[in-house]
């Protein structure tokens, strides 16, 4: 089979989301389902109630939902901690590290903080500091923030994740400047040859295998990956080898 | 249902489909805002075989986007006429300008287009009188018309469209894309209107409910390539939860009934 490679999604999701269409998936059994059906081997997973009701809420579903599975990684939601929390960052990432988080993801934007250094240094700091790789969905920060982070904090592992095609012309160019900025081929990351030249650009140690499951079909993420005409070695760091180093823990 | 069938593994593997594949919705000539290197005959042509697309249906992206459209339709003639059985050529309309419309459209006939292309980047609606008599010709003919649409404010006037002028076949490019039950609602109100889903976002199980709710013969495989990438459109359809013989009828068979391929 060419270029097989187990895949290891590093964008999943469960639970409801606000605006899905009727039926749309939302349980860990359906997303297992459709991992086996289209050779997913794993995958990180946040819940949407994390982002969209609050994120210690959403976090301690996923956590009791997932914990313990051996195909599904928990990725937690993280805020700045700047509000008046109960427990600082540093706290709050041991905690939920001990119960298996593996990733962090944040919604700075729609949770109405910021990741510039005066609101989420001290989290940035307690994430770098533990290796935790940050997933930042592509329209949650502008890209000058994102710079600055990655400029701040060399040793923090940043995913870029659902970055829109049509800003390659910054996209590249950022994930070139910064060796511990990645980013993952989700939607809306869709331009025929995007993936090859992401590969040509910046080589295919920072691009991760993601899906946006099941706000978007995973089949169509497989099928960009699969049909990408980039070396064997290439495939396989993408479908699940650089996102296992990274959740591994290793430096950025 | 679809891990056993033979599309569905070739997708997965990542190997040329075992099926007649037309692509009802691609693209020729770059576009100002990012780079598509991949816009020119030969890129389309490497990116369909790949997949083992037999023939794309083009557009100029000028004639969409810009205001050369004379320009940019001959390019589509070109590419029609040095890659026989490759592509498939729409003559895009331009509203802005008198010879934009049905004169445009007689233009591109005498060269070789029977297809249609309408884009709302002109910002005139599609029912405005500039189109009009494109339409009626059209309509005489029964050639196809793909139709940029995003959503309910083109499907309301798309409705009015398909039902005075009932041969013109109907393509609602992006279908799906939101509003996916006013998509359904339009297709099973005029059997003359066809459903083609591409879109960035590939959005779960619009594929699946169009063909449960207007069934297989209604809905086209298109990419939007090289705006999109036909390599992670095509997963869409080929690993969709659907029969292989309703994934053979929109990947090809249907486009090949529409366009008489």
């Amino acid at each position: 089979m060419k270029g097989e490679t187990a895949l290891f999604d590093g964008n999943a999701r469960i639970g409801l989301r606000k605006g899905a269409e009727k039926g749309e998936p939302s349980t860990v059994r359906e997303l297992l389902i459709e991992m086996d059906r289209l050779g997913i081997g794993k995958s990180l997973v946040w819940h949407y109630s994390a982002r969209d009701t609050g994120y210690d809420t959403g976090n301690r579903r996923l956590l009791a939902e997932i914990g313990g599975h051996s195909r599904l990684v928990p990725c937690c939601a993280l805020v700045s901690f700047t509000g008046g929390e109960s427990c600082s960052a540093p706290e709050y990432l041991d905690g939920v590290i001990r119960q298996g988080a593996r990733a962090g993801i944040v919604f700075p934007t729609g949770m109405n903080w910021s990741l510039d250094e005066w609101c989420a240094g001290s989290l940035l700091d307690a994430c770098e500091k533990r290796r935790l790789p940050l997933l930042v969905p592509y329209e949650e920060t502008p890209l000058g923030a994102l710079n600055a982070v990655c400029e701040n904090h060399p040793r923090l592992p940043v995913i870029l994740i659902q970055a829109n095609y049509q800003f390659t012309r910054m996209i590249f160019p950022l994930l070139k400047a910064h060796r511990n900025l990645h980013c993952d081929i989700s939607a809306p990351f869709s331009i025929e040859g995007g993936l090859e030249r992401l590969v040509h650009e910046i080589g295919p140690g920072k691009i991760i295998f993601g899906s946006r499951y099941p706000e978007s079909e995973a089949g169509a993420a497989v099928t960009y990956l699969r049909y990408a005409r980039i070396p064997v070695k290439a495939r396989a760091l993408i479908a699940s080898g650089n996102l296992e180093r990274l959740i591994a823990g290793e430096k950025a | 249902m679809s891990r056993n069938d033979s599309i569905f593994r070739a997708a997965i593997e990542g190997r040329p489909l075992p099926a007649r594949i037309i692509d009802a919705h691609g693209h020729l000539g770059p576009y100002k805002n990012f780079p598509m290197p991949e816009s020119d005959p030969g890129g389309l042509l490497s990116f369909m075989d790949r997949i083992n697309t037999e023939r794309m249906a083009i557009s100029a992206t000028e004639a969409a986007c810009g205001v050369d459209y004379r320009w940019g339709n001959d390019r589509v003639i070109d590419a029609v006429r040095c890659h026989p059985g490759r592509f498939i050529g729409y003559c895009t309309l331009f509203p802005g300008e008198p010879e934009g419309g049905l004169h445009e459209l007689l233009r591109c006939e005498k060269r070789g287009l029977r297809a249609i292309k309408i884009h709302s980047g002109h910002d005139v609606p599609y029912d405005a009188e500039a189109y009009c008599a494109a339409y009626r010709y059209a309509d005489r003919k029964g050639y196809p018309l793909l139709a940029h649409t995003w959503g309910k404010p083109h499907l309301e006037v798309i409705d009015r469209l398909a039902r005075s002028f009932k041969r013109i076949k109907w393509i609602l490019g992006h279908s799906g894309s939101c509003d996916r039950e006013w998509y359904v609602r339009t297709a099973k109100r005029r059997s003359n209107v066809f459903l083609e889903p591409c879109a960035s976002m590939a959005r779960h199980g619009v594929v699946e409910y169009f063909v449960r709710e207007v069934g297989p013969e209604r809905v086209l495989y298109g990419s939007d390539s090289p705006f999109y990438a036909s390599t992670q459109q095509i997963g869409r359809v080929a690993l969709a939860r659907i029969s292989e013989k309703d994934k053979r009828r929109i990947l090809g068979l249907n486009a090949a009934r529409i366009f008489g391929v």
